[in-house]
């Protein structure tokens, strides 16, 4: 007796429980079936593809390991690989420093500081392919305004969407262009680095940009690792741009790596080799994260310790 | 106590549920050749066929009155038409991975060939023989290239288009050059070019441009490459050889590209991308252009308020062995093998491709395809709604037309281009090197591609 009134409520509770969370399941069910459809599903089939020849249109064939095989001895992948790398490590460093910067302005106490900080995010909220359309006419050799304003400083024009050295150059000032978010971010970090700190360095006689080195750096390390994984990740998938303003031209100077995925994909009908290209992307891409965050530790500082 | 009749979460939630576990049960299934249906409901079925096409705004109105007609000379069959604006093919290829394909596909004739290959299209061969339509696929290599793969008819020619030579005749008269005539030759052509380019006030005048609006590309550069009758492939379909460093291929290359570009005979990649500079806005004294282009020339579609003083002429005659040699172009309707209602397929493929779709065709804008509906039925109309006289021309390229290239699936290069051969035209663009040292450079990448296309052949087999 005593044991069935005392189990009675927990198991009247352990009901209610059980309820909750088939409620919970319930509710969550279109989120969670449409990860395990349109993301587990094909990432899970694309491990599968790996090891097949699938031209979209007939039945996939098995091929072993014939795709790695080809992708070893591809020099074009290879080349590809050259380009993101260009990208994403020159570009990512000046995307993080354009964006600490406007950051750093944009913290300041000014008038209309809201309507800048909006000003300056707006670009990210652009389409790419309307930026795109704005980027080809200012990188026009011959009408474009960025070979006009660098006539006015006696600079002769530059071929940037034609020439194959210039090509990446042009992608990586335009992707300047959508740091936006990067600068959110910052900002959110700058917001949290208390004044007190700053303070009590400006009465050590701390100067600008002494507290900006010592105090504001290692307070915001953490929101600078954040960015600059996600900005490595970003660069590593750059397509539309590529796609649309150069596909890929000038001779292969901007065939990034995704670009090569959906062409191998979708033009030449090579499912299974793009599948694989794109399994060595995400290993690629969990490499250098990991990298990052094991040698983040020499240089992230984390207030509550790590 | 009152027994309130509410409805609770409870239900609520699993109404839900059996509802959408109903509908997905309902619309999954499996179609009677064992093909995996997915979420779309069965037309085929129900007696209606439907028919992919073209995304420009004149397919669109040359489809519907297509239909219009075809269901008012019949009540056996219907069908609809899907019209895929913007990456045609990607959709194409989605609805073939999906099992779902059009009845009726088009395609352009250097396209469909990887469908062939996988067997998901039928071949039309016993149905022309049958109904006796031979005449409608012209006795001719290029027809032949176009519409068959592997010894099979797969397409049937519906509309086309031929490059031909767009001359602006008030450019011509200003520096007092005469106008082609359809003897002309390639020399007579290079001297040209120089003469047609001037200055006027502040207005440059080009005397050439690769294409209108753009720098064109592998297949627009055939006509020149190969005037004397040397082609840059051992042969047309499937080639094994490159043969891309002949003097022919080269000198076309070194002058319409290099020569030009360099001392700014023709409009360079940045003039032509943000300056509004070709033919149709009549700062281009020659361009060569297929038969879609002529919209941009005359009529309410004129790039220019008053149109262009124009006309056509064949691409230049070779200087040692003179052949027109341009490129023809065929497109048209091939059908898919899972179509569950092959009859009424056929039946509109028969349709469009009679007298009367080709009229309908033509007077939607687009060029017919085969030369004898190009003359007798197109010109007439395209003459008048464009203003030009010499319509001969197109016809006469479109039966002395050359296909630049066929491939099977997985070739990265076909008569568009693709790589490496985009590569070499945005090296002969940058026009900082000789023509010969860049087909040099990239005349084994070329070639790599053609041996890593048997090479996977082999493999699969």
């Amino acid at each position: 007796m005593v044991t069935a009134a005392a189990g009675a409520p927990s198991e009247a509770r352990r009901s209610r429980w059980r309820q909750r969370q088939a409620q919970g399941i319930l509710f969550g069910s279109p989120l969670i079936l449409g990860i395990i459809l349109f993301w587990l599903g094909p990432m899970l089939y694309s491990i599968y593809l790996i090891t097949q020849d699938w031209n979209l249109i007939s039945e996939p064939a098995f091929v072993g390991l014939d795709n790695i095989r080809d992708a070893l001895n591809d020099t074009a992948l290879w080349s590809s690989l050259r380009a993101t790398a260009y990208y994403t490590f020159v570009g990512v460093p000046l995307q993080l420093i354009v964006a600490l910067a406007l950051a750093l302005l944009l913290n300041q106490k000014m008038v209309g500081r809201s309507v800048y900080r909006l000003v300056f995010y707006l670009p990210a909220m652009m389409p790419v392919v309307a930026s795109a359309v704005v980027f080809n006419q200012i990188f026009n050799t011959e009408f474009g305004i960025l070979n006009h304003i660098l006539g006015v400083f006696g600079i002769a024009p530059v071929n940037w969407l034609f020439a194959p050295h210039w090509a990446v150059p042009a992608l990586i000032l335009m992707s300047l262009w959508f740091t936006g978010p990067q600068m959110i971010i910052f900002l959110a970090g700058l917001q949290g680095v208390p004044k007190q700190l700053t303070e009590a360095a400006s009465i050590d006689g701390a100067g600008v940009f002494q507290r900006f080195r010592h105090v504001t750096v290692p307070m915001i390390s953490p929101t600078i690792l954040f960015n600059m994984i996600v900005s490595i990740i970003g660069s590593f998938q750059v397509f539309a741009q590529a796609l649309i303003m150069t596909n890929g031209g000038p001779q292969g100077a901007t065939r990034f790596l995704v670009l090569y995925i959906y062409q191998n994909g979708f033009e030449y009908f090579k499912m299974g080799y793009a599948a694989t290209l794109s399994w060595f992307l995400f290993l690629i891409v969990v490499v250098f994260t990991a990298m990052q965050l094991l040698v983040s530790r020499r240089w992230v500082y984390y207030e509550g310790g790590w | 106590m009152v027994n309130r009749r509410t409805t609770s979460r409870r239900n609520v939630l699993r109404s839900a549920g059996a509802l959408a576990a109903a509908s997905a049960a309902s619309a999954c299934g499996v179609l009677p050749d064992g093909t995996k249906r997915a979420f779309v409901p069965d037309v085929s079925a129900a007696g209606e066929i439907r028919l992919s096409v073209w995304g420009d705004v004149s397919d669109a109105a040359i489809y519907e009155e297509v239909l219009d007609t075809w269901h008012r000379r019949q009540n056996k069959y219907r069908a609809r038409a899907e019209q895929y604006t913007g990456n045609y093919y990607d959709k194409v290829l989605a609805n073939f991975a999906g099992s779902i394909p059009a009845d009726v596909i088009y395609f352009q004739g250097w396209h469909f060939q990887p469908y062939a290959e996988s067997n998901v299209l039928q071949p039309l061969d016993e149905f022309i023989e049958r109904d006796g339509l031979q005449a409608r696929w012209p006795k001719l290599p290029t027809f032949r290239d176009y519409t068959q793969w592997r010894g099979r008819t797969y397409m049937a020619p519906v509309d086309g288009g031929s490059i031909v030579m767009l001359y602006n005749k008030d450019i011509f008269d200003e520096r007092g050059v005469p106008y082609p005539s359809p003897d002309w030759t390639w020399d007579d052509f290079v001297e040209m070019v120089p003469k047609l380019t001037f200055k006027k006030g502040a207005t440059k005048y080009y005397g050439f441009a690769q294409a209108g609006g753009w720098l064109g590309g592998y297949g627009r550069a055939v006509g020149f490459m190969r005037r004397n009758g040397h082609v840059e492939w051992d042969r047309i379909v499937e080639p094994t050889e490159q043969r891309w460093q002949h003097e022919d291929v080269v000198s076309a290359l070194q002058f319409t590209l290099v020569d030009c570009l360099r001392n700014r005979w023709a409009p360079g990649p940045s003039a032509v991308a943000g300056g509004g500079i070709s033919f149709a806005t009549g700062k281009v004294a020659l361009t060569p252009e297929g038969p879609w282009y002529l919209p941009n020339l005359h009529g309410p579609l004129a790039t220019t308020k008053a149109g262009i003083n124009y006309d056509v002429v064949g691409l230049p005659l070779g200087e040692r062995n003179p052949v027109r040699n341009s490129w023809s172009l065929v497109h048209g309707h091939v059908m898919s093998a899972q179509s569950k209602n092959k009859e009424a397929a056929w039946d509109l493929i028969k349709f469009i491709t009679s007298d009367e779709g080709q009229e309908i065709v033509a007077r939607g804008g687009r060029m017919c395809a085969t030369p004898a509906n190009i003359k007798n039925i197109w010109a007439p109309i395209a003459g008048k709604a464009f203003n030009f006289s010499h319509t001969d021309a197109f016809a006469d390229s479109q039966a002395g037309g050359v296909v630049p290239m066929i491939m099977g699936q997985g070739s990265p290069i076909s008569a568009d281009g693709g790589e490496p051969l985009d590569s070499v035209w945005t090296a002969l663009e940058l026009a900082d090197r000789t023509a010969e040292q860049i087909l040099a450079e990239y005349g084994p990448g070329v070639q790599a591609v053609l041996d890593d296309y048997w090479a996977s052949r082999a493999r699969s087999n």
